[in-house]
């Protein structure tokens, strides 16, 4: 008994060191219902041009620091970071749309598109930009020949020309809607050689070093042809884990951090405050469509009746998401099939009656395979587990470290079912959605459906653009209906932004853009 | 001589086994560097092409084969995920590792050796009891959770530390110096409980013993029995425990770096494994492997020269 009594005191004593910073100081955006609006800004305040940032990233930036490698295979953490390096002939702004960026102006005449150099536009390393590095940009994208800097949307491109010293017209097999999107790919110098470690782009911030684990620091490019960066230097700094940057949080070594958990974004010292946005991404409950019995539509509409997704928003975020109901996040709103959202609403009687109908009264036994470093997906699927048991499934989870779960059940597509996120590479509805047809190389879900087949072709060759998003949502339609997967949510990025900094802006891609970050007086 | 030339021999047929096994064990577990590299998006195609630029798709003698004959001529190859070759990857991060487990080495001895031999004469008493029990808990803890504890008591409440802001010793020795401190403190303070208690143990055994009572006898004084006759007699096993220990350190170390997110070779060990990096991954084993067995030799070799009852 007295040891029991020490025992709790002990741990008393430890939850009063460790809480001690605790209380709900998150500035803007605490307390919102879901789904919350995306805060950008900060409190108002005086703004300062110059200064100097650390930016906390969690996770390590991988091999090649070349925007076309990373179009291909970079993590997400290197788009985040090089999107403030990088240009493309266009670029996207928070609302979605498309800006002429390295262009100043561009025509789009059927497949045929005209753009024209921005005038005085230059490289970090001092060389103007020209038409020949614009011609050679889009066709080392559009070499399938080299694996790495193959980006599969270029595979349409016919003709890239230079027809005067300020205009580069690109021709494509056929009218595609979709294809200006791609072309926010970078332009970068035809004549350096080193892009993978040194890389030159027009952005706002021009590449100053990276340390492999380490840091990667970014300077001001005083002569950016638009609005320039108001902070002289950024500092990304790389960390070994969640837990690591969040000490590092606290003790006020990071300006600004994104996709923390709710615990910590509510924990921030006093002069920090958060906003909150979305994260871009399909989270759910891949389901391997070509095994048994998952393979009996009935089965997965079970297993979608069978999860309470409110339940898992009210764990990882206290009821903040954005929901969903089919591919595609809501990021992209002018496909985005909002009429899908609760298509499959929490009902562990119809989904008992469903299983029963499907020949299994008494559940089945389930795997679901995690990656054990995606720490929310591990918690959605411990949740899930418990939300299957309720209907009788037997569920288990396997959890696998991230190489592993690329081979295994990415590319493998040896698995029962996953948790993951699937995040938006462009603004494109064709990139979330292309990849469940049945025969695309990345559908590792290995769904099968004719008429979604038949469907995607007709939206490819749709000319008129209101047809195609019609055809986006009758896509989106059919893989709810046929519960391709449990369609769960788009999860809330928190992001942690030191008090005395403004203007961060979330994007519907996987970004940070730090061209808008500034200090205020005071 | 002979003995160093069988250790020399011992140390090469050992390199050999343990790279053979570790390039095996990368062939058996699932995942490939093409895999890893193309990510999410991978398509079959890309992986099929990229494994053959990368040369993953020859059977996995061959690639070992090739392997060694380039290591055995000094070039550790290139690492997959970082493109830099793995001297230069590794260069400064051996250095970083290497000051961690040896600032950690000197704070244990510094911490241990006084306290145990200060305390070692006194087997009752306040201080006897205060000892045992400090030194219980220390023991106790783990380096991972003493880095997390120390980075929010130093770091986060009273400031004096910035965690994560690691200064590379290219920039500022001293700052460099000063961050270690930490990390160092963290694998120190454990190992210095355990020598601490080594060195009281092995003081009471011998002080039992028949040379103590006849030198005390004798009448010498029992502080100048300790110092001059049971301290020679207990140098053996402190040598060969301190050997033990620096080799644990390597470890402690992995886990300590990623905790003060330290760029040592510890994360990147963990992270070679994680995107299956294999030239790097080899190249720390062996400088790991051979590192351990020279510690060996070198205790031993220490051993023999402050006992000489003891033969190589």
């Amino acid at each position: 008994m007295k040891r029991y009594s020490l025992f709790v005191l002990a741990l008393f004593a430890l939850t009063v060191v460790l809480g001690g910073c605790s209380g709900d100081r998150g500035g803007l955006g605490s307390n919102n219902p879901a789904p919350p609006a995306p805060s950008n800004a900060g409190p108002p305040g005086t703004l300062i041009h110059g200064g100097e940032i650390v930016v906390g990233i969690a996770q390590d930036l991988g091999s090649s620091l070349d925007p076309h490698q990373m179009v291909a295979a970079g993590t997400a953490g290197q788009r985040e970071v090089l999107f403030n390096v990088f240009e493309g002939l266009v670029r996207p702004t928070p609302d979605g749309e498309l800006i002429p960026a390295v262009a100043e102006d561009f025509t789009i005449d059927g497949a045929v598109y005209t753009f024209t150099l921005r005038e005085g536009i230059r490289f970090h390393n001092g060389d103007p930009v020209t038409v020949a590095d614009i011609v050679y940009s889009i066709n080392r994208s559009a070499d399938a020949t080299s694996v790495t800097t193959f980006v599969s949307a270029f595979s349409v491109v016919t003709r890239v020309e230079a027809l005067d010293e300020r205009t580069v017209q690109i021709e494509i097999e056929a009218p595609d809607h979709e294809f200006l999107a791609f072309l926010t790919i970078a332009i970068i110098p035809a004549g350096h050689d080193d892009h993978a470690h040194s890389p030159v782009g027009t952005g706002p911030f021009r590449f100053v070093s990276h340390a492999p684990q380490e840091s990667l620091v970014l300077e001001r490019f005083e002569e950016y042809w638009g609005t320039p960066a108001y902070l002289d230097r950024v500092t990304f700094r790389i960390f070994g884990s969640g837990e690591a940057l969040a000490m590092a949080l606290h003790a006020g070594a990071v300006d600004l951090a994104g996709l923390l958990t709710i615990d910590v974004a509510r924990n921030l010292p006093a002069d920090f405050y958060y906003v909150m946005g979305p994260l871009n991404i399909v989270q759910a409950l891949y389901l391997n469509n070509a095994v048994p019995p998952l393979d009996d539509v009935r089965v997965r509409q079970a297993l979608s009746y069978a999860v309470n997704i409110q339940q898992i928003m009210d764990i990882l975020a206290d009821g903040m998401g954005y929901p969903i109901g089919s591919g595609v996040h809501p990021g992209l709103a002018w496909v985005f099939h909002e009429g899908l959202v609760g298509y499959y609403p929490h009902d562990p009687d119809r989904a008992r009656a469903l299983l029963t109908e499907a020949g299994l009264p008494n559940g089945f036994d389930l795997v679901i395979t995690v990656p054990s470093n995606y720490v929310p997906h591990v918690i959605t699927a411990e949740i899930i587990v418990e939300q299957l048991r309720a209907v009788g499934v037997n569920a288990s989870i396997d959890l696998v470290e991230w190489a592993t779960w690329l081979a295994e059940v990415n590319s493998g597509r040896r698995f029962e079912a996953t948790v993951i996120g699937i995040a938006a590479r462009d603004l494109t509805a064709r990139s979330m959605l292309e990849r469940w047809v049945s025969d695309n190389g990345r559908n590792m879900i290995n769904f099968n459906s004719a008429e979604y087949d038949a469907v995607f072709a007709a939206a490819q060759a749709a000319t008129d653009r209101a047809e195609q998003v019609r055809l986006y949502r009758e896509l989106q339609e059919i893989l709810a209906r046929e519960a391709a997967s449990v369609y769960l949510q788009d999860r809330v990025n928190f992001v942690a932004i030191n008090g005395q900094l403004r203007g961060f802006q979330f994007y519907p891609l996987y970004v940070m853009d730090l061209a808008t970050v500034h200090f205020v007086e005071g | 001589m002979r003995y160093i030339l069988r250790k020399l021999i011992t140390l090469l047929v050992t390199l050999f086994l343990i790279s053979l096994l570790a390039f095996l064990a990368f062939a058996i577990i699932p995942g490939d560097p093409a895999v890893t590299l193309l990510g999410v998006n991978a398509t079959p195609e890309a992986i099929l092409a990229l494994r053959q630029e990368m040369g993953l798709d020859r059977p996995v003698f061959v690639r070992y084969v090739e392997w060694l004959g380039d290591m055995i001529f000094g070039d550790m190859g290139r690492s997959f995920a970082h493109g830099h070759s793995v001297r230069e990857l590794l260069g400064d991060r051996l250095i970083v590792t290497g000051s961690l487990m040896g600032l950690s080495f000197v704070m244990m001895l510094g911490i241990a050796l006084p306290v145990g031999l200060l305390t070692a004469g006194r087997q009752r008493g306040i201080v006897h009891w205060m000892v045992t029990i400090i030194n219980q808990m220390m023991m106790a803890v783990p380096p991972l959770f003493l880095g997390l504890m120390l980075t929010f008591v130093f770091g986060a409440v009273f400031r004096v530390f910035t965690p994560s802001a690691f200064v590379s010793f290219r920039e500022s020795v001293g700052g460099y110096l000063f961050y270690m401190l930490f990390p160092a403190l963290a694998i120190a303070l454990p190992k210095s409980a355990m020598m601490v208690r080594l060195i009281r143990s092995s003081v009471r055994e011998e002080m039992g013993k028949d040379y103590v009572r006849t030198a005390v006898s004798r009448g010498c004084a029992p502080r100048g029995v300790l110092y001059r006759h049971v301290l020679p007699n207990i140098a053996a096993p402190v040598i060969t425990f301190s050997a033990l220990t620096l080799i644990m350190m390597i470890t402690d170390s992995i886990v300590v770096e990623q905790v003060f997110s330290i760029p040592g070779a510890g994360r990147i060990l963990i992270s070679a494994i994680g995107t299956r990096d294999y030239p790097v991954v080899q190249a720390l084993v062996l400088v790991i492997a051979a590192l351990v067995m020279t510690l060996h030799a070198l205790a031993d070799v220490l051993c023999r020269l402050v006992d000489r009852r003891i033969t190589l």
